[in-house]
């Protein structure tokens, strides 16, 4: 049942962004990782190597896991975008090409907030103890 | 300890990287900005050494460590120097020779003490207070909210 709470959650958001028809804007592989890979560093920085097995295992200690994932999330995000912001000023001297890049630098932190949204109603539904 | 170190110079790492990849590391050096942020948290650095114990451990007789005020001095560090920015930019608005050294700053005040916070968050052992977390997200509308005014305002 919580799983499924899970689920619906992250479904109702792609179909929010299906029915309004631009899934395409909401992709990027550079924002992507910009986001990911400080999230997946963040459990050894915190936790040691031991923090993947707690992450699997449940446990009291998968919380604090989750909330640094989190919140590393949330910073990186907007690290990313202030980068971004940086290099659309670097090269404006095309102001067509403004919207578009101004898209772009904002996703990282809509990746964040999205991780930030799912670790949070992870560790608090308590997760692993029922399914 | 070496897992820790090894970790957090990957975290930095992917934003010099990503950095690198797409626009000119000097872009991103503005020494007011860098005054403004670095030399209060290395002053309290220094401070918070000085004292007796681990800076991971709490302070003698409060709740929070030494990791977690500087993390939270440099977030509202960043806010501050962000809006000394806007105050500077909005003033002459219409000369536009003087936009471009207040956007940097505006913008890389709060990126430096944005990236300070997440290096000490790494580094200690504590869980983030909400409000640190609602400064951080505020800082993206502050910056998008700017960029909206600067690119249609003229």
């Amino acid at each position: 049942m919580k799983l499924l709470s899970v689920a619906l959650i992250v479904l109702s958001i792609i179909l929010a962004l299906v029915l309004t028809g631009h899934i395409k804007t909401f992709i990027d592989l550079p924002s992507l990782l910009v986001v990911i890979l400080p999230v997946l560093a963040s459990i050894p920085a915190r936790h040691g190597l031991e923090g993947f097995k707690i992450l699997i295992n449940s446990g009291d200690e998968k919380k604090e896991v989750l909330h640094s994932m989190g919140a590393t999330g949330i910073i990186s995000g907007v690290l990313g975008s202030h980068i971004g912001v940086v290099i659309i000023l670097a090269n404006m001297s095309k102001p067509d090409s403004l919207g578009p890049a101004l898209a772009v630098s904002l996703l990282p932190t809509f990746y964040g907030l999205f991780i930030f949204l799912l670790t949070t109603v992870i560790s608090h539904l308590n997760l692993g103890n029922e399914l | 300890m070496i897992i820790k170190s090894f970790s957090i110079t990957f975290i930095i790492l992917c934003f010099v990287l990503t950095i690198l990849f797409n626009a000119n590391l000097n872009s991103f050096l503005d020494i007011p900005s860098l005054w403004f942020v670095v030399v209060p948290i290395l002053f309290l650095s220094f401070l918070g050494n000085k004292g007796s114990g681990s800076m991971r451990n709490p302070i003698k007789g409060r709740a929070i460590s030494w990791f977690e005020l500087i993390g939270y001095v440099s977030v509202f560090l960043g806010v501050i120097g962000s809006h000394m920015g806007m105050i500077n930019l909005y003033e002459n608005f219409g000369d536009k020779s003087s936009i471009g050294p207040a956007f940097a700053t505006l913008i890389l005040t709060s990126f430096y003490g944005i990236l300070i916070f997440l290096f000490f968050f790494l580094m200690g052992q504590y869980k983030l207070k909400k409000v640190a977390i609602y400064f951080v997200i505020g800082q993206t509308v502050i910056l998008i909210n700017n960029m909206l005014t600067l690119s249609f305002g003229f």
